[in-house]
């Protein structure tokens, strides 16, 4: 351990607190140092090796057994070294990576809550209740287990060579697997077929005596199982990419083109598989809910709050009564207009408020409490998008300049790392148990949460940067000339209205309000007809939705009524940089001029 | 006893009761019983506690040596060991609103010697100092006892703590400026 610290170190540590009065804390501090008790009567080490051996008669024994089993667990790492050294293999475990809800594996005779982060081992069985689910990783391997399904593991092995045999009494599992090596073998067996995979996505389904298989990219190997159906029945079949095949009673019955323009059979598979399709509903309107609940609290009205006239504000996070303001040297948290207390860091992001605390990036991610304490810390390659984080959940979605999309657990560990080649034009966007983002190369991807991979990619050129909308299980996509609305499990283009110098474009009802550079505001329903059109001010500059309204920022701030484009009142700003920061339901909060605006609406 | 244990270092101590020496763990309780008292007295306002809990302290980490990174700081691994000691004990034993009562009894008892005059006007700074360290946030309190308590180094507290320093820098400054705020509103500075 380090030197020890003097009086001097004290004092100047004091100083900027107690002030002239730090020599008087200082004596303080050391009275109640020496106003500690000393130690007088007390055991001597001799009785404290004693009680340590003695504490447990078992202790020698243990310490023998420990150097036993130390022997041999030497001997079997260094076989298995050998073993894989040998192989030029490496030792994959089968791990769960996500649970939510109401998820057991039974082992043995005993039942057990499965955890995140819990070694999956050979002839574990999962049961999945209703509305739960599970992702299980080895390797390369993924497989998301859905709601009110029953898994086992039969076998499990990688020393070398991967080996896993599954078999699913009902329900459904959705799998990833990147290309195997040769002598590798995955199967999935169910009550009537058998899938041997290969590197591949698809999703299989079993329900009493019908299989049926999804497959979304590579190729899958189905046959009916034979050793539950003996007699003569249809030989296995390859079902490719885009295909769908059932199996019923020991024989293959069918096999459907499932990606295709006009039919609907894989939208109506694909939801029926996505067990929480409600529940994310849900979730996304408590969310909502809970921010409009949240922002109405605010008591400040028509006031100016400055911080600290050296650094400008860069964002406003309401927060029950209170605010926290980001500047270019750290976070503030405001009460009553006052600073509570402020962290010192260097160009911190726009925070995100993740329940009770504060997520926020200066080079690393920072989670900060409302007391300022700081919880975690993770590292991160670029810089996180402003308003590009978004919540499912228990994680979140974080992604950067680098076109990297983290997801972050509560504690500040990273699930999945997703690459997508290309730096981001817009936030990304909640898309049922997905999230879609495109990139700077005019790529649309659905990104699986539960699973961190791609099961969608679509070119759709250039959108602006609030160009993606989702309305679950269609997407609007916004470019500066038109507006388009996607079927994306359908991979239908539903239709496009074309427009001009389109600059920003938010969701209203189930329709789209955008605006354009020549200071046009305009709302178009959902089969893109256009409802209203108005002119509230040149150079619009930003939209924001509440609840019940629009704000337009133009030269002067509009609020409007969405449903008929009424504008109810304007306000003239006092400066032409005027941004605005933060909307609620009862405040917009507007940066001009190094200070801070609010408005009541 | 022998000089040349006196010599080694924390770690060098560490292995040698390792090998078998027990004298050498003699020197270690010697080094250390008094600072670890300390500071789980500052958490248990209690002696006999504070004693027993050292006892525990020193059985744990006789029994778990063997778990022991000797590359580390020893004298790190031991307050980590105390900490959660203390913090396990404070958990199940105390409400935090006899903490206080204790201090302020203990703090009559002490000091005999001075005058009345002394007495009073000390233990009424002591125990305004005491309040104000017993009513920071664990977390700010921990690091305050490590810097003020046990005169320890910020790598040190991060290390023993597992935070990085400039949290326990950080720690650090909210503490202070809560005593510090505490103590002017009751007008002790």
């Amino acid at each position: 351990m380090n030197r020890q610290i003097d009086d001097n170190e004290l004092l100047h540590e004091i100083a900027p607190y107690a002030g002239k009065a730090s020599d008087v804390l200082l004596k303080i501090i050391r009275q109640w140092q020496s106003s500690l008790p000393a130690l007088e009567d007390t055991l001597t080490s001799n009785d404290i090796i004693e009680k340590a051996k003695t504490g447990s008669h078992g202790i020698q024994i243990k310490k023998l057994v420990a150097m036993f089993a130390t022997g041999i667990a030497a001997i079997v790492i260094a076989g298995v070294m050998l073993f894989t050294h040998y192989f030029s293999g490496t030792m994959e475990k089968a791990v769960c990576t996500a649970v939510i809800g109401d998820v057991h594996v039974i082992r043995g005779n005993q039942s057990v809550p499965l955890m995140n982060g819990m070694g999956i081992q050979q002839r574990d069985r999962i049961i999945c209740g209703k509305g739960s689910m599970a992702v299980i990783e080895m390797g390369s391997l993924k497989l998301r287990v859905d709601q009110n399904s029953e898994f086992a593991i039969d076998t499990v092995q990688s020393k070398g060579k991967l080996l896993l045999d599954t078999s699913m009494t009902h329900g459904v599992i959705y799998a990833t697997i990147a290309k195997l090596k040769k002598g590798d073998s995955v199967f999935v067996k169910t009550k009537t077929a058998v899938a041997s995979i290969r590197g591949t996505t698809f999703m299989i389904k079993s329900n009493n005596n019908i299989t049926k298989l999804i497959v979304l990219e590579g190729k899958v190997m189905i046959a009916p199982r034979l050793d539950i159906i003996p007699q003569e029945s249809t030989p296995g079949v390859v079902v490719d990419v885009g295909q769908a095949c059932v199996v019923d009673a020991g024989t293959i019955i069918a096999i459907k083109k499932a990606v295709s323009m006009n039919t609907t059979e894989l939208d109506t598979i694909i939801q029926q598989s996505l067990p929480v399709t409600i529940a994310d509903k849900k979730i996304i309107q408590i969310i909502e809910t809970l921010t409009r609940d949240i922002n109405q609290a605010i008591p400040v009205n028509e006031n100016e709050l400055t911080l600290n006239a050296l650094y400008n504000i860069k964002a406003v996070v309401p927060d029950n009564n209170d605010v926290l303001v980001t500047t270019s040297d750290g976070v503030y948290y405001c009460k009553d207009y006052k600073v509570e207390w402020m962290y010192s860091l260097p160009m911190p992001s726009k925070p995100f408020k993740w329940d009770t605390m504060y997520i926020l990036q200066s080079k690393d991610l920072y989670a900060i409490d409302r007391k300022g304490d700081v919880l975690w810390q993770c590292g991160i390659e670029g810089e996180v998008l402003d308003d590009g984080i978004l919540r499912i959940k228990n994680t979140i979605i974080v992604p950067t300049s680098k076109g990297l999309i983290y997801f972050i657990d509560k504690k500040g560990r990273v699930i999945h790392r997703v690459d997508c080649n290309a730096p981001f034009i817009t936030k990304p966007v909640l898309f049922n148990q997905m999230v879609c983002i495109v990139t700077d190369d005019g790529y649309l991807y659905a990104i699986d949460i539960s699973l961190g991979v791609s099961i969608y990619r679509k070119h759709i050129g250039t959108v602006i940067e609030n160009g993606l909308i989702a309305q679950y299980p269609e997407i609007y996509f916004v470019t500066p000339d038109s507006i388009q609305k996607l079927h994306v499990l359908k991979d239908e283009l539903v239709w496009s209205f074309n427009d001009s110098n389109i600059i920003d474009a938010i969701a209203y009802d189930t329709g789209i309000v955008y605006a354009t550079t020549n200071g046009l505001l305009c709302k178009l329903s959902a089969n893109g007809d256009s409802e209203w059109r108005i002119s509230p001010g040149k150079s619009i500059h930003s939209l924001k939705s509440i609840h019940n309204g629009i704000t337009c920022i133009a030269d002067t701030v509009f609020y409007l009524i969405a449903s008929n484009g009424e504008v109810l009142w304007s306000y003239t700003l006092p400066s032409s940089d005027a941004t605005i920061v933060a909307v609620t339901p009862k405040m917009v909060f507007i940066y001009t001029e190094n200070r801070l605006l609010t408005l009541k609406i | 006893m022998d000089q040349s244990i006196k010599a080694l270092s924390d770690e060098e101590l560490v292995q040698s009761v390792m090998h078998g020496n027990d004298r050498a763990f003699e020197e270690l309780y010697e080094r250390y019983s008094e600072r670890i008292f300390k500071l789980l007295y500052s958490y248990v306002y209690n002696v006999d506690d504070a004693v027993d809990l050292m006892h525990d302290v020193f059985i744990r980490a006789y029994r778990h040596l063997n778990k022991f990174d000797v590359r580390r700081a020893f004298s790190a691994w031991l307050y980590t060991i105390a900490i959660n000691c203390a913090k396990n004990y404070r958990c199940k034993v105390y409400k935090n609103d006899t903490m206080i009562e204790r201090e302020e009894q203990r703090i009559m008892n002490t000091d005999a010697m001075k005058t009345p005059e002394d007495h009073v006007i000390e233990n009424e700074l002591l125990q305004e100092f005491s309040k104000a360290v017993d009513a920071l946030n664990n977390k700010f309190r921990e690091v305050f006892l490590l810097r003020y308590g046990q005169q320890l180094q910020y790598s040190d507290i991060a290390h023993i703590l597992d935070i990085s320093e400039r949290t326990a820098k950080w720690r650090m400054e909210r503490a202070l400026a809560f005593i510090t705020d505490h103590l002017k509103k009751k007008g002790v500075i």
